[in-house]
C-alpha cells in the first residue's frame, strides 16, 4: 500500500519541477565547461615551469 | 471485510515525512551522505600521500589531461541531460524523459570508456597494483615501473580513488537504464557484460571488473521481478540526485589527481 501523503508530496515536487525554466540549466552547463577550460589552462601554466 | 480492515486515515497513522519531502528522496540523501564519507576518506588518503611523500610522481602527460578534460565534459553534459530528463518526467513527456535518460547514459558510457582507456595505457606503461594480473611478454622501460616500486601509495590511491568513482558511474548508468527502460534493459545489460568480459584480455583488470555488470543484471532482475512498477517523476529525480553526486565527486578528483599531477613535455 502506497502512503497517500507520500504520493501527495511527490505530486507537489513534480509540480514545482514542471514550472522550472530550462534555460538556466544551459547557462550553468556552459559556465561549468568554461570554468573547466580555465582550470585546465591554469593547470598547464602552473605546472610547466617546475616540470620542465 | 478486507476493505474494513484498511485504515482510512492513512496520513494520520504514518509519521510526518522527514524534511517535508518524500521518503525515497530522504533515503537517497542519506545514502549520498554516507557515500561522501567514503570518497572523503579516499580523497584524504590521496592528498595525505601526496603531501607526505617528497617523491610523489607527476606522471600525467598532456594526452592524459586532454583525455581527462573530455571525460569531464562528458560528465558535465550528462548532468545537463539529467536535469532535462527530470524536467521532462515532471511534465509527463515520456518520450523526452527516455531520450534524455539515454543521452545521460551515453555520456556516462563515454566517460567509462575513456577512463578504461586511460587505465589501460597506464597499466601498459607499468603503473600497477600487486593484485593486477601480470601482462605477458611485457618489457617496460617507463618511469611508472619505478613509481610503482618507490611510491606504492600513488598506484594504490590513484586506482582506489578513480576505480571507486568508475564503479559509481557504471552503477549509475545501470540505475538510469532501469529507470528508463525497466525490464527491457536487463537483456541489454547481460549483453554488455558478455561483450565487456569477452572483449578484454585475461590480464586486464576489466576482464574481472566486467562481472560488476553481471551482478548488477542479476540484482536488477530480482528487483524488477519483486517490484515491477512504472517509474515516475519522483524516481527520475532521485536517480538524478545520485548522478549529480557522482558528477560532483569527479569535480574534486579531476583537479586533485590530474591537474595537480601534470607533466608537460
Amino acid at each position: 500500500m502506497e502512503d497517500a501523503s507520500q504520493l501527495a508530496i511527490e505530486g507537489r515536487v513534480a509540480e514545482e519541477h514542471r514550472h522550472h525554466n530550462v534555460i538556466p540549466f544551459f547557462w550553468v552547463w556552459g559556465t561549468l565547461l568554461f570554468l573547466t577550460a580555465i582550470e585546465v589552462y591554469l593547470g598547464y601554466q602552473n605546472m610547466e615551469p617546475s616540470a620542465c | 471485510m478486507a476493505e474494513a480492515a484498511l485504515p482510512h486515515n492513512v496520513a494520520e497513522i504514518y509519521e510526518p515525512s522527514l524534511f517535508g519531502t518524500y521518503s525515497k528522496k530522504v533515503g537517497m540523501w542519506l545514502f549520498l551522505l554516507s557515500d561522501s564519507l567514503t570518497f572523503g576518506a579516499l580523497l584524504y588518503a590521496y592528498s595525505y600521500g601526496r603531501i607526505s611523500s617528497p617523491n610523489w610522481p607527476t606522471p600525467f602527460h598532456s594526452s592524459s589531461i586532454v583525455n581527462a578534460t573530455i571525460m569531464t565534459a562528458f560528465l558535465l553534459t550528462s548532468s545537463l541531460t539529467m536535469v532535462l530528463a527530470v524536467n521532462a518526467a515532471a511534465r509527463g513527456n515520456e518520450k523526452a524523459r527516455v531520450l534524455f535518460l539515454l543521452a545521460t547514459m551515453a555520456c556516462g558510457v563515454g566517460f567509462i570508456v575513456l577512463h578504461a582507456k586511460e587505465w589501460s595505457n597506464l597499466i601498459a606503461e607499468g603503473l600497477r597494483l600487486p593484485i593486477f594480473p601480470a601482462v605477458p611478454h611485457q618489457e617496460i622501460a617507463s618511469e611508472f615501473v619505478n613509481v610503482s616500486k618507490t611510491v606504492p601509495q600513488f598506484a594504490a590511491t590513484f586506482f582506489g580513488l578513480t576505480g571507486m568513482h568508475m564503479l559509481h558511474v557504471t552503477l549509475g548508468v545501470v540505475y538510469l537504464g532501469v529507470i528508463a527502460l525497466r525490464r527491457k534493459f536487463i537483456p541489454i545489460l547481460f549483453a554488455l557484460w558478455l561483450v565487456a568480459w569477452l572483449a578484454t584480455p585475461a590480464y586486464s583488470p576489466f576482464h574481472y571488473g566486467a562481472h560488476v555488470l553481471l551482478i548488477a543484471a542479476l540484482v536488477c532482475s530480482l528487483i524488477l521481478y519483486l517490484k515491477p512498477k512504472i517509474y515516475d517523476a519522483a524516481d527520475v529525480e532521485v536517480a538524478g540526485l545520485y548522478w549529480h553526486f557522482v558528477d560532483l565527486v569527479w569535480m574534486f578528483i579531476f583537479p586533485l589527481v590530474y591537474i595537480m599531477s601534470t607533466k608537460i613535455v
